[in-house]
C-alpha cells in the first residue's frame, strides 16, 4: 500500500475540490494531507485545492505566508474534467485576471487565446519558455499565473505580459518507494453550440425580388419560380438545399485514452504518461471515398520525467516530451474556406446533384459546395514536436548551508508537414430547353488527383540556464535568494531568419523578519541580439513588500481572522519587439514588368521599408493586494488592484503623410495604462461529515486607456482616440429610418429611400461622413467572472463551473450578417432570418432591419449604433459527476480505485446575442458542446 | 575530506558552466548578410547594371494601368458610358459621387508619391553605376518621365499637390509642405517633359528601330511629348482655365502639333488582321505598332476576355461580363456614313439599330447578334448572354468588347499581346483638334476637321459624296459645332481608355452629364432572327458641381501634414 495508505481519510469521501485557486492559507482539512506530486496518490477522493507553497520561476517555491506577489494557482486536477484538446481550454473562468477566447471549433484549431491583464502571457513549462498547449491534464501538477512585476521581472524582456508557469508531475520525492499505474479512457459527443441560420429558398427569392424592387429594378424570380421554391415541386431547377445540413452533421466523436504511471524506487522517481486523443470533425463524408475528407485531429503525447539522486548532494533530471499529431481536412487544408462558402451559397443556388447524378452548379455558383467538401480530395498535416530538459542540481550545504547551484539545458524541435491530395471535381449546369429536353452544360471538369507537399514550419529552440539558490533562516530572519544566467536561442528554418538569442541575467533577494514583514527585490539585465549593438540590453528592477497583519500583537484578540496580509509590488518589466533586423535598409524584389512583343517578364527591385531600430516595450507595474483567511480557514478572500503604465509601445506617428512615399517606420513611443481589479473568494467545509462541498468565485475587470498614440487629428475632436479606452466602439449614431425618399441625413452622396437608416448629423453639415463618427455607447470595463463549486456525498461527487463575460460588444458586419452582398462570379450571398424583419412600408414601425438592397449598401451597412450588439454571456462551462467504487469491493480485486465519470462542456449558454456564439461571432464552425463519459482504473 | 568536497563542487560547477556555454559558442553572422543595401544595388563596379535595370523596371510598375482597375471595373463604368453589371459595386462611389476624404476607391495619393520616391531614389543613386552611358541616359529620362506622369495622375484627381522635387524624406521629419498650385504643377511636369525629350528613344518602329524587340514598351520621345500635350490641354480646359486664356489653348495646340510634325514615324494604325479592323487590331499588337506611344505592358493573357466577354460564355471560357456599356454610349456612335443617328440622313433604323453603324461600335461593345466564340451573342431577354435567372448578367443589353482579341470564330481564348493605351496617336490628333479649335476661329476649324477626318477614315467610316459633308461631318463647322463633334469623337474613339471620366470634368460638363439618367436596351426576340428594341432606364448618376470636380485630399494627408490642414478641396 505504501504511501497510498496515509492519504486515506477515515470516514469520508471528499471529492475533487476544484477551482479554488486563490493563493491563501491552507484549510485545516487539507493540512493533514501530505504534499505530494503524484496524480494517483491524490486520486480519487481528495484533491488539494491549494498548496502551502506553489511553484514560481527558476525552480523556486513561494510559501504563501511569505508571498508578496500577485499569483494565481490551479491544481492540475482541475483540468481533468475538461474534455478538450488543449490544456488552456481548461483554464477558462478558473483564475481571476486570466481570460480565454476561443474563436473556432475546428479540430486541432480550437485552441483558446489567453489574455492576462490585457496582454498575452508568456508560457513556461517547468521553467522553460515554450509556446505549447498540447499537454494532457494528467501530466500537469499545477498551473501558476504570475501577474505582477515582482513575480515575473526576472524574465527580463519576457516579463511584461505576465506568465503562466506549468509544472509537470515528477513523482513523489519523500516517503517510501511506490508504484502506481492508472488507465483512463473516455469518449464523448461534440455538437455545435450555435449554428448560423439561413433563409430557405422561398424566403430568399421573395426577399431578393423585394430588394430589387426597392432599387427600382425588375424582379429576378417569377411568381411561378417562387411557388416552385415554396412547394419544392421542382428540386432540380428550383432547389431548396439546406447547405448547412448537407455539409455538416449534427455531432462528432471525441475520445481520449491515457496511460499514466508514477513511482519512486530508491534514488529514482519518475512520471510516465502516454496520451491518445481523437477528435472528429462535423463534416459529412462521402461513402464512396476511400479516404477521409472530414476534419479530424489525432494526437499522441508521450511524457517521461525522471529524477535521479546521483549522490547525496547531486540530483539529475531528464524530462522528455514527444508529440505527433495528424490533422485532416478537405483539400487545401483551410476548412474555413469551405465552410465560409455557406455564407455565399443561397439555398436556391443549385441542386446538390443533377438528375443525371453530376454535381450541380451554374454561372454564379460554379463551385459546388458538396463537391468542395467531399469530392475535392483531402489534406493532411503532420506535426512533430519534441523536447527534453536535462539538468543537474548540486546542493552546496557543505560549503554554506542553504546554498545550491543548478544548470539546465533544454532543446525543442517543432516541424509541421503538409500534404495536399487534391483533385478537381466536375460541375455541370442543368437546364431544360424549350422542348422540355434536359440540357447539361459543363462548368468545370473533374481531374486526376495531384499531390503537393511542403514543410510549413520547422523550428528549433535551445535554452540553457545556470542558477544559484540560497535559502536559509537565521532565527527570526529569513533569506531567500537566487542568481541566474540563461539564454534562449530560437532558430526558424522556414524563412531566412538568423537565430534569435535572448539572454538574461537576473537576481532576486527576499528577506523577512519574523514572517511578519517581508521585502523582496529582484532585477534582470536582459538583451536581444536582434537589436542594434549597444542597445540590446535593458535593466528591469522590481520590489515587493508584505505585512502579515495578523501576526501583530494587536490582532491576537480577533479570533475569527486566521490570516490577514497586505502586500504590494512595483517594478519595471519588458517585452521584446524582435522584428527581423528592421534597422537594415535593403532592396527587395517587386513585381515583374514585360517588355518586348512576347512580354518576357523582367524582375524589379524596390526600396524596402525605411529602417528603424527595434527595442523592447515596457510596463511600470503597480499591484496592491490583500489576502485574508477567516472562520477557521474555511473562508478566504483575496483582492488585487493593479495599474500597469505601459510605454515604448510600437506605434506609427500621426505625421505619416503619404508624401513620404513609403511605409512609416515604427516608433517605440506609444503609451497606455491598464488598470483593473481582481478578486477571488472561496469557501470550503472543514468539518468531518458526509456532505463536503466548496464554492469559489472569481471576478476581474480591466480597461486599457490610450495615453499616447502619436495621432494627429487636425482639430477633428471626434477622431481623437487619446484618452479613450481601447474597447470603445466608434461609428455613426443611427436615428431611425428614412420615411420619404431623399430624406436625410444619410451618407454623403447617397440617394436615400424609405427604410434606409438615418444618422445623427453631429457637425450640422447635413451630410454624414467621417466627421459624424463618434464613440458609440460608453466603453465599460470588460468583466470576466467564474463560479465553481463541488459537492461530495458518499461515493458521488459533482462539480461545475459557470463562467461569463460582461460589457463586451461586437459591431455586426460582413456577409454573415448582411444579406445579398456581391459574391464571386456575379453571385449574391446568402440571407438570414434577421432580414425577415426588414423595413417595408407595412412594418415601418416594428422593423429591426433596414430596407433590403442588393450588394453592399454604403449607407445602411456602415458601422453605426444600429449594428452594435452586446455579446455578454454566461455559460455552464463545465460540469462533472463522478462515482467511486467502494474500497471494500476494490480490495477484493486488487485494484486501488475505479472511478466512473460523465462530464459536459459548454452545455448551456445564456446571451442576448443569439445569431452566433457570443465568444466567436461571424465564425462558421461553432465552438462545441461536449458530453463525455469515461472510466478510470488505478492499479 | 573537505578538499574532496571542494573538488567535487568545482567539477560540478564546471559541468554546469559547460552546459550553459554549450549552445552559446555556435557562430552565426551577427547581422544578416543577404540584405541588398544601397551600395550593392548601386554598385560603382557593376558594368552590367543588372540591379540598376531592375530598379528601372520597378518604376514602370508605377505607370497607370486602366484595365478594370477599380474593384474589377474600368473607370469608365463611373461615367455615362457604362455601369457595373453587379449592383452596388464599389465603383458606384465614384459614379454617384459618394467620395469623401476618407472614402474614395480611386485614391492614388500614396501610390503616386511612392512612385515619386522610387524615382528620386533612383536619380539620387544611379550616377555611380558604370554602365553604357547611352542606356543610362535613357534610364534616367525614363525615370523622370514616370515621376512626371505620377504628378499628372495626382493633379487630375486632386488639383495642385505638393511638389517635392528630388527630395527623399527619411521618415523621421514632420512633412510640412503646402500644395503647389495646379499651374505650378503643370509647369513642373512640362519642364520635365521638355528636359527629357532629347534623351529618350526616338519613335522608330521599323524593323530595326529603337522601339522594337525588347524595347517595345519603353518610354520614348513621343511619350514625353504626348504627356506634355495632354497636360497642357488639361491646363487649358475650362476647369483649369476659368478665364479661357487663349494662349493656353495655343500652347496645347502647338505641343500636340509638335508631335504630328516632328515625329513622322507616328501614324494612325492601319493594319487589320483576321476579323479585327485596324482600329481594334492596334490594341492587341505590340510589334511595329506605330500608333502606340506608350502602353502599360502586361504579360500576354486572357484576363480581359474572361472579365468582360458576355456571361453566356462562362461555361467554356469563364467569361463574366462585368461591364455593361450604356445605350447612351451606343447612341453616340454615328452611322456608317458618319452622320449622327439622330440625323435623318444617317439612315439609322431603330428597328434594326446595329446595322450600318460606325465600325468602331462593334469593337467597343458587344451587340446582340455579333459573333463571339463561334456563336452570335444573345443579349436579348432570356438569351444565353442575358438569362433571366442569373445574377450579374448585363444590365443594359451590352457588354464591353474594347481591347479584346479576335475571337469571333475561335473556340477558346488565347493569350493576347495587349497593353493598356496610356498614349496613342489618335489621342494626339484629338488633343490637337480640340486645342486648335478652342484657340481661335477661321482656319483653326479646318485644321481640327482634318484630324477628325483622319480618325474617321481609319475607323472605316465612309467619306461620302454629299456636298459639304465628309465622313458625316460638316466640312465647315463653327467653333461650337466643332467642339461638339470633337467631344463626341473623343468619347467613341477612346471609350474605356480612362479619358471620358476626366474629360467631362475638365470640360466642366459633369454637372449635366454626371447627373444624367443612364439607359439600356431591352431586346425581345420575336422570331428566329427578329427582335424588338425598347430603351429602358438602368441607373442615375450623381454629381455635385460644388465639389466633385476634384477629389477630396485624403483625410490622412490633411491630419498628418500640418501645411495641408486648411488646404482641403472645396466642399469636402
Amino acid at each position: 500500500m505504501g504511501l497510498y495508505s496515509h492519504i486515506k481519510m477515515p470516514g469520508k469521501m471528499v471529492c475533487m475540490l476544484l477551482g479554488l485557486s486563490t493563493i491563501s492559507y491552507n484549510t485545516q482539512a487539507q493540512s493533514k494531507i501530505k504534499e505530494t506530486d503524484s496524480l494517483i496518490n491524490q486520486h480519487p477522493q481528495i484533491i488539494k485545492i491549494k498548496a502551502d507553497s506553489i511553484a514560481i520561476l527558476y525552480g523556486q517555491k513561494s510559501e504563501n505566508k511569505l508571498n508578496v506577489a500577485a499569483l494565481g494557482y490551479l491544481n492540475g486536477r482541475a483540468l481533468e474534467s475538461t474534455p478538450n484538446s488543449f490544456i488552456f481550454q481548461g483554464l477558462t473562468g478558473r483564475i481571476a485576471g486570466l481570460r480565454t477566447t476561443q474563436d473556432s471549433g475546428i479540430p486541432g484549431s480550437d485552441n483558446v487565446s489567453l489574455t492576462l491583464r490585457g496582454r498575452s502571457p508568456a508560457i513556461l513549462v517547468d521553467g522553460v519558455p515554450r509556446d505549447i498547449s498540447e499537454l494532457n491534464p494528467e501530466q500537469i501538477s499545477s498551473v501558476t499565473v504570475l501577474k505582477d512585476a515582482i513575480s515575473t521581472v526576472t524574465l527580463g524582456q519576457r516579463s511584461m505580459n505576465g506568465a503562466i508557469l506549468i509544472t509537470t508531475r515528477k513523482g513523489e520525492s519523500n516517503g517510501p518507494d511506490y508504484f502506481n499505474f492508472n488507465v483512463k479512457t473516455q469518449a464523448g459527443i461534440q455538437s455545435p453550440v450555435v449554428s448560423r441560420r439561413y433563409l430557405n429558398a422561398f424566403d430568399y427569392s421573395t426577399l431578393y425580388n423585394e430588394a430589387l424592387a426597392n432599387d427600382g429594378k425588375a424582379p429576378l424570380y417569377t411568381p411561378a419560380d417562387l411557388q416552385a421554391y415554396k412547394d419544392g415541386s421542382d428540386p432540380y431547377l428550383h432547389p431548396n438545399v439546406d447547405w448547412q445540413k448537407q455539409i455538416y452533421k449534427n455531432n462528432a466523436g471525441y475520445s481520449r485514452t491515457n496511460l499514466y504511471a508514477d513511482g519512486k524506487s530508491k534514488s529514482l522517481r519518475y512520471m510516465l504518461s502516454m496520451d491518445y486523443l481523437d477528435q472528429g470533425g462535423l463534416l459529412n463524408e462521402l461513402d464512396s471515398n476511400s479516404y477521409e475528407t472530414n476534419a479530424s485531429y489525432k494526437r499522441y503525447i508521450l511524457r517521461s520525467n525522471i529524477n535521479l539522486q546521483l549522490t547525496k548532494t547531486l540530483e539529475g533530471y531528464l524530462n522528455l516530451y514527444g508529440r505527433v499529431n495528424d490533422t485532416n481536412a478537405p483539400a487545401g487544408g483551410n476548412l474555413t474556406a469551405v465552410t465560409s462558402e455557406l455564407n455565399i451559397t443561397p439555398n436556391n443556388a443549385y441542386p446538390v446533384y443533377n438528375p443525371n447524378g453530376t454535381l450541380g452548379g451554374n454561372i454564379n455558383y460554379s463551385n459546388n459546395l458538396w463537391g468542395r467538401s467531399t469530392y475535392n480530395g483531402y489534406f493532411q498535416s503532420l506535426t512533430r514536436e519534441g523536447f527534453f530538459d536535462f539538468g543537474l542540481k548540486q546542493s552546496l550545504d557543505n560549503l554554506t548551508k542553504g546554498l545550491s547551484i543548478g544548470g539546465k539545458l533544454s532543446f525543442s524541435s517543432f516541424t509541421n508537414l503538409n500534404t495536399n491530395r487534391s483533385k478537381a471535381f466536375g460541375v455541370v449546369n442543368y437546364s431544360v430547353d424549350a422542348n422540355g429536353n434536359p440540357v447539361y452544360t459543363t462548368l468545370s471538369s473533374a481531374n486526376n488527383q495531384s499531390n503537393t507537399s511542403n514543410v510549413s514550419a520547422s523550428q528549433q529552440t535551445s535554452y540553457a540556464k545556470f542558477t544559484a539558490n540560497y535559502n536559509r533562516r537565521f532565527n527570526k530572519n529569513g533569506i531567500t535568494a537566487f542568481l541566474t544566467a540563461n539564454s534562449e536561442n530560437y532558430k526558424n528554418f522556414v524563412g531566412d531568419f538568423l537565430p534569435r538569442v535572448l539572454t538574461n541575467y537576473a537576481a532576486s533577494l527576499k528577506y523577512d523578519f519574523d514572517k511578519k514583514y517581508i521585502i523582496e527585490g529582484a532585477a534582470a539585465y536582459s538583451g536581444l541580439n536582434y537589436y542594434v549593438d549597444g542597445q540590446q540590453y535593458g535593466f528591469f528592477p522590481a520590489v515587493g513588500l508584505g505585512w502579515n497583519i495578523n501576526n501583530e500583537g494587536f490582532m491576537k484578540s480577533v479570533k475569527f481572522i486566521d490570516a490577514l496580509k497586505l502586500r504590494g509590488s512595483y517594478g519595471l518589466t519588458g517585452s521584446i519587439n524582435a522584428g527581423n533586423f528592421d534597422n537594415q535598409k535593403g532592396y527587395v524584389g517587386g513585381g515583374n514588368y514585360p517588355f518586348g512583343p512576347s512580354g518576357s517578364n523582367l524582375n524589379s527591385l524596390v526600396e524596402g521599408a525605411i529602417p528603424f531600430n527595434n527595442t523592447w516595450s515596457q510596463s511600470l507595474k503597480t499591484d496592491v493586494g490583500l489576502d485574508a483567511s477567516l472562520l477557521k480557514n474555511q473562508l478566504w478572500v483575496s483582492f488585487d488592484y493593479f495599474l500597469n503604465k505601459q510605454s515604448k509601445l510600437p506605434i506609427t506617428t500621426g505625421y505619416d503623410s503619404g508624401i513620404l512615399g513609403s511605409t512609416y517606420p515604427t516608433s517605440f513611443i506609444g503609451k497606455n495604462d491598464i488598470k483593473g481589479i481582481e478578486s477571488e473568494i472561496g469557501f470550503t467545509t472543514n468539518k468531518t461529515r458526509k456532505l463536503v462541498y466548496s464554492v469559489a468565485a472569481n471576478f476581474s475587470t480591466y480597461q486599457v486607456k490610450t495615453i499616447f498614440n502619436g495621432e494627429q487629428t487636425a482639430g477633428y475632436q471626434n477622431l481623437i482616440r487619446t484618452g479613450q479606452y481601447t474597447n470603445q466602439n466608434y461609428g455613426y449614431i443611427a436615428d431611425g429610418f428614412v420615411t420619404t425618399a431623399g430624406q436625410g441625413p444619410v451618407i454623403t452622396g447617397y440617394a436615400s429611400k424609405p427604410g434606409d437608416i438615418k444618422y445623427k448629423d453631429l457637425n450640422g453639415d447635413n451630410t454624414i461622413d467621417y466627421r459624424d463618427v463618434t464613440a458609440i455607447g460608453k466603453a465599460k470595463p470588460i468583466i470576466n467572472y467564474g463560479l465553481s463549486s463541488q459537492f461530495s456525498y458518499n461515493k458521488f461527487c459533482l462539480s461545475f463551473l459557470v463562467q461569463g463575460l460582461a460589457n463586451t460588444n461586437e459591431m455586426l458586419s460582413g456577409n454573415t450578417v448582411f444579406p445579398f452582398l456581391n459574391a464571386p462570379n456575379g453571385g449574391i450571398s446568402q440571407a438570414f432570418p434577421e432580414s425577415l424583419n426588414r423595413w417595408t412600408p407595412q412594418t415601418a414601425n416594428t422593423a429591426t432591419f433596414p430596407r433590403l438592397t442588393i450588394g453592399g449598401n454604403p449607407n445602411n451597412y456602415a458601422a453605426s449604433s444600429f449594428w452594435l450588439r452586446s455579446t455578454s454571456y454566461v455559460r455552464l462551462k463545465n460540469i462533472e459527476l463522478g462515482y467511486n467504487f467502494s474500497p471494500k469491493l476494490l480490495d477484493k480485486i486488487k485494484v486501488k480505485n475505479i472511478r466512473l465519470f460523465v462530464n459536459g462542456e459548454n452545455l448551456f449558454t445564456h446571451s442576448d446575442f443569439k445569431i452566433f456564439d457570443p465568444e466567436m461571432p461571424f465564425s462558421d464552425y461553432s465552438i462545441l458542446k461536449v458530453v463525455n463519459g469515461g472510466l478510470s482504473v488505478t492499479f | 575530506m573537505k578538499m574532496k568536497i571542494y573538488l567535487k563542487t568545482i567539477f560540478t560547477a564546471g559541468l554546469l558552466t559547460g552546459l550553459v556555454s554549450l549552445d552559446a559558442c555556435k557562430k552565426y553572422e551577427t547581422q544578416p548578410l543577404d540584405i541588398l543595401t544601397d551600395s550593392i544595388v548601386y554598385d560603382s563596379k557593376d558594368k552590367n547594371g543588372t540591379y540598376l535595370q531592375q530598379r528601372v523596371v520597378s518604376l514602370y510598375l508605377g505607370l497607370p494601368n486602366g484595365f478594370n482597375r477599380i474593384d474589377g471595373l474600368p473607370l469608365d463604368a463611373a461615367t455615362d458610358d457604362a455601369v457595373a453589371s453587379s449592383y452596388n459595386a464599389t465603383i458606384e462611389d465614384l459614379a454617384k459621387s459618394r467620395i469623401t476624404a476618407n472614402s474614395n476607391p480611386d485614391n492614388n495619393w500614396n501610390d503616386a508619391y511612392n512612385t515619386i520616391r522610387n524615382a528620386n531614389n533612383y536619380l539620387a543613386n544611379e550616377l555611380v553605376v558604370p554602365i553604357d552611358p547611352l542606356t543610362k541616359t535613357f534610364y534616367k529620362a525614363e525615370v523622370r518621365f514616370i515621376r512626371a506622369i505620377s504628378y499628372f495622375e495626382l493633379i487630375k484627381r486632386y488639383g495642385g499637390v505638393p511638389l517635392i522635387g528630388d527630395k527623399i524624406y527619411d521618415g523621421t521629419e514632420v512633412i510640412n509642405i503646402p500644395r503647389n498650385t495646379y499651374d505650378e504643377c503643370v509647369q513642373y511636369i512640362v519642364s520635365e517633359c521638355d528636359a527629357i525629350a532629347g534623351f529618350l528613344r526616338p519613335n522608330d518602329y521599323s524593323s530595326n528601330g529603337e522601339l522594337t524587340g525588347s524595347n517595345i514598351g519603353r518610354i520614348s520621345v513621343g511619350a514625353a511629348m504626348a504627356l506634355k500635350a495632354r497636360v497642357l490641354l488639361y491646363a487649358a480646359s475650362p476647369l483649369n482655365n476659368p478665364n479661357n486664356d487663349l494662349t493656353r489653348w495655343a500652347n496645347a495646340a502647338s505641343a500636340a502639333k509638335a508631335i504630328i510634325t516632328g515625329l513622322t514615324n507616328l501614324k494612325l494604325y492601319t493594319v487589320a488582321a483576321g476579323n479585327l479592323p485596324a482600329f481594334a487590331n492596334q490594341f492587341v499588337v505590340r510589334g511595329n505598332n506605330y500608333e502606340s506611344i506608350l502602353g502599360y505592358q502586361t504579360a500576354p493573357n486572357v484576363n480581359l476576355e474572361k472579365a468582360n466577354a458576355p456571361i453566356g460564355y462562362v461555361f467554356t471560357n469563364n467569361s463574366r461580363g462585368v461591364v455593361s456599356p450604356t445605350q447612351d454610349l451606343v447612341d453616340a456612335f454615328p452611322a456608317l456614313n458618319g452622320r449622327p443617328i439622330t440625323d435623318p440622313a444617317s439612315g439609322y433604323d431603330p428597328a434594326n439599330p446595329y446595322a450600318n453603324r460606325d465600325p468602331r461600335l462593334a469593337y467597343t461593345v458587344f451587340l446582340n447578334g455579333d459573333n463571339w466564340l463561334g456563336r452570335p451573342v444573345e443579349a436579348f431577354e432570356g438569351g444565353l448572354d442575358n438569362p433571366t435567372n442569373i445574377k450579374g448578367a448585363t444590365r443594359t443589353g451590352y457588354y464591353e468588347r474594347k481591347f479584346l482579341g479576335d475571337f469571333a470564330n475561335a473556340s477558346s481564348y488565347s493569350n493576347q499581346q495587349r497593353s493598356f493605351p496610356i498614349f496613342r496617336y489618335a489621342e494626339v490628333l484629338l488633343n490637337y483638334a480640340e486645342a486648335i479649335n478652342e484657340a481661335g476661329t477661321g482656319t483653326n476649324q479646318t485644321e481640327a476637321f482634318n484630324q477628325l477626318a483622319a480618325i474617321r477614315a481609319r475607323a472605316g467610316i465612309t467619306k461620302g459624296t454629299t456636298a459639304g459633308y465628309q465622313y458625316g461631318l460638316k466640312t465647315t463647322m463653327t467653333q461650337a459645332e466643332m467642339r461638339t463633334a470633337i467631344r463626341n469623337e473623343r468619347r467613341i474613339e477612346m471609350a474605356f481608355e480612362e479619358q471620358r471620366f476626366w474629360d467631362i470634368r475638365r470640360w466642366k460638363i459633369a454637372d449635366v452629364v454626371g447627373n444624367s439618367t443612364l439607359h439600356g436596351i431591352k431586346i425581345t426576340k420575336t422570331g428566329t432572327t427578329t427582335f424588338t428594341y425598347q430603351t429602358v432606364n438602368v441607373d442615375k448618376l450623381n454629381f455635385d458641381p460644388t465639389k466633385n470636380y476634384l477629389y477630396a485630399i485624403p483625410l490622412n494627408e490633411i491630419t498628418s501634414n500640418p501645411a495641408l490642414r486648411n488646404q482641403q478641396n472645396p466642399g469636402y
